[in-house]
């Protein structure tokens, strides 16, 4: 496990709080903990979190550490504990035990402060469905604390950064789940926070929303802003991280830079499959071969990523079975994306 | 060709029928694996053998304390029903429409009958279970003395044939009205007409026959509507009919209801000497009326939903158009830019709670000219100083009626306040701005304040129209106790709206009137002493101050415990 504090991007000048718009009226700089001109403390520190739902623990003493500017993915099977961890960093749950300090502030102590600065898109793009896009966004804008004139000159580019222009009088509620998820998102940008934490942002959204919403978050990054996210989609997020959390069954598998992730234990492979035609039946096909451990349809019947044991596994004999059966392979490519395979080796299978 | 329509008709009878028992069995299945209806039976279970118990402590000193055991089952399961009507069983189709899914159930083949079918019966079913937990402990009325079988079999089959009805006036409202609320309103507002009968429709036939007679100018003609209607009615109504033979014909029709009515079954059934059959007249009238409301929630099923299958809440009467302006003159003229939403205000939670739970600018000023009216004609029909109703009176009738419209407006309000939230998954956005979660209580409760505007300022207005009437019921210490308690309610709703999908509303005043029933020998004692000790009104009114502060000091206090625990969910 690396310790990552220091060594980042974003701790640069114009980072410190205080230079940044996140800023709202009223707050003075100075006046919000964690708000001192030259405070380097990381984005998120966490010391020793766990968390329990009756009797089932969610979190086990966690430590994790995430520096300013940094785009962070936060990785992990169903029941890992990240929409826990996550709601704890957005001060909606409150800790049982540990240290969690966000932005310099401590989570239990300072929340509303930590709130003027943060923004959070939890997995259910809850939206104001009564209202208006433009009424929505004037709505959480004021509620920041946002006046007029500024909510004028900021909704309108919020809209067109999320393609809701068109839409700005349209009923929320009338918006398909992809749009209010990406108004959600306008949301959480509306009062310029420090923090974003995004929960399955990308879940719902059409592939061209998807990469926009990337590259949308890679911007913000180079604004100096902190980026959390938590996905299942590796390989988006392997291309987009800077550095990555595993969290499997409560507890930190790893903490650190996308570059220092183990390459699990050599053995396992992630392979792309594409195929000529749509071939739906290539998983019964396939999974039924030595060491083939998962078949994962990617985006149709014609691509698919195939997980085996290289050490159990026979390529050329996989290959051979689909020549056969005349299915007419395009391309069989072993994946670069290293989180796909950390994943495997880290986490296992099922949740507690 | 006609056989082929015959097995299609029979298929499809044959879908409806799997569909409704698929969903009549998944309701049961979902009902017996919950704790909280089994705990709502056993706990009404346990009030009727608390009232067994106090039937057996007055039989010591009582005659036929079976018969007033029985008598206040009967009344206190007609409570539970109209109870169950509003908040149970009026939301069977209406909770489909705002959770949105009533498309997807029709895509996936279940036809109007099915759903009508399969949604009604599991609630009517959950409902009479109610009715069937209790009859062993109401058979145990016989052996305290003054009941027969027969009157127990007669009461529980009046119940169920009243149970029937409700749930089917409950089905029908919840077909036509899109949200729970509105569908809650209006069943309540039947119930009450066809409990009421004679009671509550004579005042309205009285006052239309005063409205007539006062546009012919005849007024002088008859005696003007007496102080004591309600007693002395039947009088006026004949004299009243030498000039108007049509209000004879309607109180002959109102005096057969009333034969048939549920109130009157009841008070024939629980007093002494019942000999009548078990399957009465009304029980007949009842089951035919339910099946053709049935019907009709069926003939009316497809038109009434067609709009309703997206699952998007209405916006009520606030324009869309905030700020890019008019689209269409004639659209503008529909929604005109000052019914719109406009800007955040700085207290941004008010604004949305006065928008988007009262109504915004068009409810107020549809509520201030709908007071108005009432202010107007009242006086208009009621108020003649020489032959009928004093000025003080109608100052009286004035000032207890927008009375009543500040307390039912600020119980509904209060019961949206969380509901809509809770229902649309935004609770957890709200809370998670960087307001203190007592300011957000706060700011709702503000920006509902205003949409009693209206109803307040006509207040004001009445209070002018005779100020001692205002003054002799602020004196009245009962007022007093009466605001604590409804301040009570208030609170419970605002909790309860966070704890139950529908029915915060009737379910809280439920609550209250069993907490209050019980609590009033309680404080009658300290209360009464205080007065007698002290010779003052106002110290009356303590041990109510001081229960009622404390009660509501709780209920803030498991509001925001309640909210916290929401908000991590979400």
């Amino acid at each position: 496990m690396t310790e990552l504090a220091g060594d980042v991007p974003g701790d640069v000048p114009g980072d410190v709080p205080g230079d940044v718009p996140g800023d709202v009226p009223g707050d003075v700089p100075g006046d919000v903990p964690g708000d001192v001109p030259g405070d380097v403390s990381p984005a998120v520190s966490v010391e020793g979190l766990s968390h329990s739902y009756s009797e089932r623990r969610a979190l086990r003493s966690i430590d994790l550490e995430i520096p300013r500017g940094r785009l962070h993915g936060l990785v992990g099977p169903n029941g890992a504990g990240k929409s826990t961890l996550l709601k704890i960093l957005a001060t909606l749950l409150e800790t049982q035990s540990g240290l969690v300090s966000v932005l310099g502030m401590g989570v239990t102590e300072d929340a509303l402060s930590i709130r003027r600065r943060l923004g959070y898109l939890p997995e259910d793009p809850a939206a104001y469905r009564q209202m208006t896009c433009f009424e929505m966004l004037d709505f959480c804008g004021a509620v920041h604390g946002r006046p007029l004139e500024q909510r004028d000159v900021e909704i309108a580019p919020a809209l067109e950064m999320v393609g809701l222009s068109d839409r700005r009088d349209q009923v929320v509620g009338t918006l398909s789940r992809g749009l209010q998820r990406r108004l959600g998102v306008a949301r959480v940008l509306i009062h310029d926070p420090d923090l974003l934490i995004f929960d399955e942002p990308a879940a719902g959204l059409d592939p061209r929303a998807r990469i926009e919403l990337m590259e949308l978050m890679r911007d913000l990054c180079g604004l100096g802003k902190t980026v959390v996210i938590s996905s299942h989609i590796l390989a988006e997020l392997g291309d987009l991280c800077d550095s990555v959390t595993v969290l499997d069954r409560g507890r930190v598998r790893f903490h650190g830079m996308i570059d220092e992730l183990p390459g699990g234990d050599g053995d396992l492979g992630c392979y792309e499959l594409r195929l000529l035609h749509d071939e739906e039946a290539i998983g019964e096909i396939v999974s039924v071969l030595d060491g083939v451990l998962d078949v994962v349809p990617l985006e149709s019947g014609r691509a698919w990523r195939v997980v085996c044991r290289s050490s159990q596994t026979d390529i050329a004999s996989l290959l051979k079975t689909l020549v056969e059966r005349g299915i007419i392979v395009v391309s069989f490519v072993r994946e670069q994306n290293r989180l796909n395979e950390a994943f495997l080796s880290l986490t296992t299978r099922g949740v507690e | 060709m006609r056989a082929t329509a015959a097995n299609t008709a029979t298929a499809a009878t044959a879908t409806a029928a799997t569909a409704a028992a698929a969903m009549f069995t998944r309701a049961l299945r979902s009902d017996s694996r919950r704790l909280r209806p089994h705990l709502f039976r056993m706990m009404f279970a346990g009030l009727i053998l608390g009232s067994l118990v106090v039937a057996h402590v007055q039989s010591l000193s009582l005659g036929a304390p079976g018969l007033f055991f029985f008598s206040n089952i009967l009344w206190l399961n007609l409570v539970l029903i109209v109870l169950a009507a509003v908040s149970f069983l009026s939301t069977a189709i209406t909770e489909e429409k705002e959770e949105g899914t009533l498309g997807l159930l029709m895509m996936a083949g279940v036809g109007p009958l099915a759903m009508l079918l399969g949604k009604s019966s599991t609630r009517l079913f959950s409902t009479s279970l109610l009715l069937v937990v209790q009859f062993p402990f109401a058979l145990m009325a016989i052996v305290l003395g003054g009941v027969t079988f027969t009157q127990i079999a007669a009461g529980y089959i009046a119940l169920a044939a009243f149970l029937a009805l409700s749930a089917n006036i409950g089905l029908l409202t919840s077909v036509i009205c899109r949200r729970s609320g509105n569908a809650g309103g209006v069943t309540l507002l039947v119930l009450t007409v066809v409990l009421g009968g004679g009671y509550v429709l004579r005042p309205l036939v009285a006052l239309l026959a005063l409205a007539e007679l006062r546009l012919w100018g005849l007024e002088r003609q008859v005696s003007m509507m007496p102080l004591d209607w309600y007693r002395g009615g039947s009088a006026w109504f004949d004299d009243i009919s030498s000039t108007q033979p049509w209000v004879s014909v309607v109180a002959g029709w109102l005096d057969d209801y009333d034969q048939l009515s549920m109130v009157t079954r009841l008070e024939q059934i629980g007093g002494s000497g019942f000999s009548e059959s078990l399957i009465s007249r009304g029980v007949v009238w009842d089951l035919v009326v339910s099946l053709v409301l049935f019907g009709i929630a069926w003939w009316v099923f497809i038109p009434a939903t067609r709009n309703a299958l997206t699952g998007v809440p209405p916006r009520g009467p606030v324009a869309t158009a905030s700020v890019s302006g008019r689209r269409g003159w004639l659209k503008w003229l529909s929604r005109p830019r000052w019914l719109a939403a406009g800007r955040a205000w700085r207290t941004a939670i008010s604004w949305k709670e006065f928008h988007f739970t009262t109504g915004g600018v068009a409810w107020l000023l549809l509520k201030t000219v709908a007071y108005g009216a009432f202010l107007g004609i009242s006086g208009w029909l009621l108020f003649d100083p020489v032959g009928g109703m004093p000025l003080r009176a109608w100052a009286r009738i004035v000032l207890l009626g927008l009375l009543c419209f500040v307390g039912i407006e600020g119980g509904v309000y209060a019961s949206r306040v969380f509901h809509d939230e809770r229902k649309y998954r935004t609770l957890g956005v709200t809370l998670g701005f960087p307001i203190p979660a007592w300011r957000i209580v706060l700011e709702k409760l503000a920006g509902c304040s205003l949409g009693l505007l209206p109803a307040l300022g006509w207040l004001l207005i009445g209070i002018q129209i005779d100020e001692l009437v205002f003054w002799d019921l602020m004196a009245d210490y009962r007022t007093w106790i009466a605001g604590l308690v409804y301040l009570v309610l208030v609170h419970l709703v605002l909790l309860l709206s966070l704890y139950v999908r529908w029915g915060a509303l009737p379910l809280a005043v439920a609550m209250l009137v069993i907490v209050v029933g019980c609590g009033y020998p309680l404080m009658w004692l300290p209360t009464v002493a205080l007065g007698v000790v002290t010779e003052s009104d106002e110290a009356m009114v303590m041990p109510s101050i001081y229960a009622c502060s404390v009660a509501v000091a709780v209920l803030l206090g498991l509001i925001v415990l309640r909210l916290k625990v929401v908000a991590s969910e979400s």
